[in-house]
């Protein structure tokens, strides 16, 4: 690691726990683990909600509040998993597969201390990853030119539009309608007014923290007022919890070479964009069962069915950073989320973030790594009051929740038109929900169309003016090629597939 | 002839509906962008034209599938649930003008007790209190913690 990485983190890690910039970490913390303990609400909706409040902020406090959010997203939503068979978001999941099965034996102790010893240690071993890749990212972002940035772009498009949801098509119309939307307003080369028909409000374009706020948290909260459910676990009670704590650390360290090999799996998924934490904790289970002699206790209640899942899904915070700082290429939601609020506190990421902002980048990894402690310490502590949350009426959180969204959504700029577009965004990310339109795509091209549209025009200009070949440069040929590669290998297999099952038959 | 049409189209709807209006958008763009200068319009052009193509396909695929499948009328848990959400919405409908003129603290305590007390059925003591609560948390976090100051709404200053 070269000397000025090193001053970086150490003077970031002093920054951290100086006072008052440690309440950052374990104050983003709480509150990430109260919205990943409520089931039908998410770290992205909270980020969303955060981005007005933290306008005025430094940006330090801004990087320790949003790598908290980042790190203390996952762990509580699979305790919701383990004790109702209710996960508190998709990526949980995998976990209820062995995790409730435990609670049902009387084992929930059990299950809960494994997946916070390998939530706590996957996570880490993930930032470790990260904090060396540091230099060669730095060098990485410094060599890239404008045509790179674009291909970077348009393969980070392609690559969620192919791997999120069920459908290619829809996933690049999405992204194509987000690029779209991006580009209401001023031109930033000519002023001349785009997309604006006639009404004032849109003449800077559209503001992204109304639309993050209706995209994530208004479209969960219709969604969770249509459910019509009671409580939000549907459950009016909290189980009774057997087992020790104790002993499900200790099966981390028992199972020490499955937890490595996970926390690798989800390193390396987290910096492929598009592949989220669902992803990478069901291929680590997948790798589990696989590669476990007896098998046969696999979704029965095995404490190595909670322990891949959940170390390979807090590692993938970790990997999911690299293309997101290296490149602002986010890797999903969260990371978007995080994008949008790096720029609106006038920070770029790429070249400039790891060269003139590490100590801010580094803020944001120690707080990741803090809260990623923080959620196992205290999710083991108030694990009780934690899964009480799910069994609160719905009907006394969705006020609440609303209330945020739409100060959160007019406080920004003071304006009530922009609580008007949070609605406008609100259903329809309820609708893409519900009909299986993924928002990840939109939200992403919305926060990629600076990138793409800037470097498209910059490519265009070099090559006219003879400065650059974009044939002859290897790193855009092989963006393309991994393009195209996005583009038609999930149809090709798709056929092979149903090629080999019509065999078979 | 029209009847069958009718039947067969009937479930394309609810489901295409979506994607029909990201079609109408993108189409509009696409229309406008005619009226812009040839460097302001060529990347929205190529942007909004691609999109547009893909958004056909989608439809076509959508309406092959629809043709394919079974014909059925809306469940009646589909209705159920489109009538909370028309609910949901004219709450926050509601939520919004209580900001717009009462301001955000104020607007967001008084929807709260609305809701409690009208929608969830909550006594009037648990709804004062909750809403009371929110209003107070609001106004602690951001005017005095972050020195924030909150909308005030279009009455209050008429009022003065």
């Amino acid at each position: 690691m070269d000397s000025m990485v090193l001053e970086a983190a150490l003077e970031s890690l002093a920054l951290v726990l100086s006072w008052p910039y440690i309440l950052y970490p374990l104050a983003g913390t709480l509150l990430a683990m109260v919205f990943s303990a409520t089931p039908g609400l998410n770290s992205s909706s909270l980020m969303a909600l955060a981005i007005p409040v933290t306008y005025a902020w430094d940006p330090l406090a801004v990087m320790l509040l949003f790598g908290a959010f980042v790190g203390g997203a996952t762990f509580m939503g699979s305790v919701t998993a383990m004790l109702f068979n209710i996960p508190g978001k998709a990526q949980n999941a995998v976990t209820l597969l062995d995790g409730y099965p435990m609670t049902e034996q009387g084992q929930a102790k059990t299950a809960i201390g494994c997946a916070a010893a390998s939530s706590a240690l996957g996570s880490t071993l993930g930032i470790f990853i990260l904090v060396a890749l540091i230099p060669l990212m730095r060098q990485a972002a410094i060599a890239l030119g404008p045509a790179e940035y674009l291909m970077l772009a348009i393969w980070g498009l392609t690559m969620l539009a192919a791997l999120v949801g069920n459908s290619v098509i829809k996933g690049l119309a999405a992204a194509g309608m987000g690029l779209a939307l991006a580009m209401v307003g001023y031109d930033p080369r000519t002023a001349e007014q785009r997309f604006t028909f006639g009404l004032e409000y849109l003449h800077d374009g559209l503001s992204l923290v109304p639309v993050f706020l209706g995209l994530f948290a208004l479209a969960e909260v219709i969604d969770l007022v249509a459910s019509g459910r009671e409580t939000l676990s549907g459950r009016l009670r909290v189980q009774h919890m057997g087992g020790s704590v104790t002993e499900g650390v200790r099966s981390v360290f028992r199972h020490f070479g499955l937890f490595l090999r996970s926390s690798v799996i989800g390193t390396v998924i987290g910096a492929i964009p598009g592949i989220g934490s669902a992803v990478a904790g069901f291929i680590a289970y997948g790798h589990a069962s696989q590669t476990a002699r007896d098998r046969s206790r696999f979704g029965h209640g095995d404490i190595r069915g909670v322990l891949a899942p959940e170390a390979a899904m807090d590692a993938k915070d970790g990997g999911a950073l690299i293309p997101t700082l290296a490149l602002g290429i986010p890797g999903g939601t969260g990371t978007a989320v995080l994008l949008g609020a790096l720029t609106l506190h006038g920070l770029t990421p790429g070249r400039e973030l790891l060269t003139e902002n590490l100590v801010l980048v580094f803020a944001l990894i120690w707080s990741l790594f803090l809260s990623n402690w923080i959620t196992s310490l205290l999710g083991l502590a108030l694990v009780n009051p934690m899964a009480r949350l799910s069994t609160i009426r719905t009907s006394r959180m969705v006020p609440i929740i609303l209330a945020m969204a739409v100060l959160g959504a007019v406080q920004y700029r003071g304006q009530i038109a922009d609580a008007a577009c949070a609605v406008f965004f609100g259903l329809l990310g309820y609708l893409m929900k519900r009909l299986d339109w993924s928002r990840i795509p939109l939200v992403i091209a919305l926060a990629l169309a600076p990138l793409f549209e800037t470097n498209l025009h910059l490519t265009l200009r070099l090559q006219e003016l003879g400065r650059i070949d974009f044939w002859s440069r290897p790193v855009v040929i092989g963006l393309l090629l991994l393009t195209i590669g996005n583009l038609f290998l999930p149809a090709l297999v798709g056929r092979l597939r149903s090629y080999r099952g019509g065999r078979r038959q | 002839m029209t009847v069958g049409r009718k039947r067969r189209l009937a479930p394309v709807l609810p489901g295409s509906g979506l994607t029909l209006a990201f079609l109408a958008t993108a189409s509009l763009m696409l229309w406008v962008s005619f009226d812009l200068s040839r460097t302001s319009a060529w990347i929205p052009q190529l942007v909004l034209a691609f999109t547009v193509m893909l958004l056909l396909l989608q439809l076509s695929a959508e309406l092959l599938a629809a043709r394919a499948a079974p014909t059925g009328g809306e469940t009646p848990a589909a209705g159920g649930r489109g009538a909370r959400v028309v609910h949901a919405l004219a709450w926050i409908s509601l939520l919004m003008l209580a900001s717009w003129l009462l301001g955000t603290a104020l607007g967001s305590a008084l929807f709260c007790f609305a809701w409690l007390r009208w929608h969830a059925g909550d006594r009037w003591l648990v709804s004062l209190a909750i809403a009371g609560g929110l209003g107070l948390v609001l106004w602690l976090l951001f005017v005095v913690l972050f020195g924030v100051g909150l909308y005030a709404g279009v009455l209050w200053p008429l009022l003065r």
